[in-house]
Formats: structure tokens, C-alpha cells, sequence
């Protein structure tokens, strides 16, 4: 399934003066205000990513994340091996 | 094939999971920031983007499709009331049907997410170089509560709810490869 042919949703956002509601707008975008806790369900690093990579991203969430545990994509598991997660 | 809009808070697909995949670099700034980042459709006009394709897809096929997306965008309040059907009308009208839909693509913003019960082998080597990459996954219901700027509005359509200042509003939709979602 982990090669299956994504879906995808799109949130759709529509502004005629955005400079009135966000602080950061540009020509490329805005960005909107979203709070960290509520979206990140799970943060997973790619799949053979090295140890201090993983190492490093933990680091990132503890001081600037939500409380998550950096998973390994399950990806990395072996076949009749224990599921790394 | 795209399907109709539908008002954010009635998107019903809360347990659905949606994923990003980003370098450290954008990671670092999504949580720094506490921001998500969305696109100007019109930035996408020169790129692949599915979201641009399906909409010029929509144009030049199926007109009444474009109208109502058109009807859509324009039912906002400072809009004359009668603007769904003045819109309805350009269906007759490629030509104004393009230039209106344009026009109105300049104040669109789009934030994509991938939607999947499982991590993607391709979505990792699409997003990003290397291997050294992130993914956050979220749901749908989540990502709701997470831009908890939004509010209902009651006054005009159906197909939007506002998010803080009258000219704005925020939908989800849906797209699938079968068209059946």
C-alpha cells in the first residue's frame, strides 16, 4: 500500500486582501497561523536515514515541537524482522 | 476528476490521514514559525500542478463546472447577491469564463496535503533529495482544530466558511485518481 497512487486533499484558502488578516503574506503565498500541537499527529524521518539524523530531528521537536516521539518510517522494516516504529 | 468543494467544518473525513513530506529545512521552519504555507495559485500557473491541470481541465470541458467554482470564489459578501447566477451565466461564455477565472485565481491559495493510510515510497523520493527527510502526519480532523481561525459563517454560501475578516474563506476538497471519493 505504501506504493499505492496518493489521494489528496487541499485546504483552499481564499483572501482578496490578505495583508488585512495574516502577517506574512508575499507574492508566492501566506502563511496562516496553525497551532503545532493539534496538527502533528506523528513525525517520521525517511527511510535509511541515518541514526544522527534521527537523533537531530528529536532534538528539533523537543525544543521547538509539540511532544513527539521521531519515529522511523516503517519503511525501514525487514520482512519477518521486528517492525521498527 | 474534482469533485465539488464542501464546507470545511462538513468535510466529513476527520479520521483521514494526510501526510507532508519536507527537508530539515522546512520542518525546522514549519515549527519555528507555527505557520503553514500556502501557495498562490497563481505562482502554479507555469509548474505540473495537479491543481492547476484539474482547473484548466475544468475550463475547457465542462464550463458549468468552472462557473460554479467560479460562483463559488465570487460569493462573498461586498458581491452583488445575484452573483451565482451572473457567474452561471458564463458557462455560455468560454472566453469571459477564462478571464474571469484569472482574475479571481490571484486571491486563491492552496495548501496540499497526500492522503493515505501509509506512509509512500513515492512521496519520499518526490519530496525529498536524498534521505534525509521528514514527514508529519496528520488527519483531516486535525487539521481542522489546528487553524482554528475559521468560523462559520451563516449569511452566504454554502460552500465557504469564513476565516477571520469577511473577504476570506477556507474549504477542503477532495480529489481522488478514481473520481469516486
Amino acid at each position: 500500500m505504501s506504493f499505492a497512487y496518493e489521494q489528496e486533499v487541499r485546504v483552499v484558502l481564499q483572501e482578496t486582501e490578505p495583508s488585512r488578516t495574516y502577517t506574512s503574506v508575499s507574492n508566492a503565498g501566506v502563511y496562516v497561523p496553525c497551532y503545532m500541537d493539534s496538527l502533528i499527529e506523528s513525525v517520521f524521518v525517511a527511510p535509511t536515514s541515518p541514526d544522527f539524523f534521527q537523533e537531530s530531528v528529536q532534538r528539533v521537536v523537543d525544543l521547538f515541537g509539540p511532544s513527539r516521539q521521531v519515529a522511523r518510517s516503517s519503511l525501514d522494516a525487514r520482512p519477518g524482522g521486528p517492525m521498527v516504529k | 476528476m474534482y469533485k465539488a468543494s464542501t464546507i470545511l467544518g462538513d468535510f466529513d473525513k476527520d479520521n483521514l490521514k494526510i501526510w507532508r513530506y519536507m527537508d530539515l529545512g522546512k520542518f525546522i521552519s514549519l515549527l519555528m514559525r507555527g505557520e503553514l504555507f500556502f501557495v498562490r495559485v497563481g505562482i502554479l500557473a507555469d509548474s505540473a500542478d495537479l491543481y492547476e491541470g484539474a482547473l484548466t481541465q475544468l475550463n475547457f470541458d465542462r464550463p458549468e463546472l468552472a462557473a460554479e467554482y467560479l460562483a463559488r470564489m465570487l460569493d462573498v459578501p461586498g458581491n452583488p447577491p445575484d452573483i451565482r447566477d451572473t457567474v452561471g451565466r458564463y458557462a455560455a461564455d468560454p472566453d469571459r469564463l477564462l478571464q474571469t477565472v484569472d482574475m479571481v485565481r490571484r486571491f486563491v491559495y492552496v495548501l496540499c496535503w497526500h492522503a493515505s493510510n501509509y506512509e509512500s515510497a513515492a512521496m519520499w523520493k518526490v519530496y525529498v533529495q536524498g534521505n534525509e527527510g521528514i514527514a508529519i502526519q496528520s488527519t483531516v480532523g486535525r487539521l481542522k482544530g489546528s487553524l482554528n481561525v475559521a468560523r462559520e459563517s451563516s449569511g452566504y454560501s454554502r460552500c465557504v466558511t469564513t476565516i477571520q475578516n469577511a473577504s476570506g474563506f477556507l474549504w477542503i476538497s477532495w480529489r481522488s485518481p478514481s473520481g469516486s471519493a
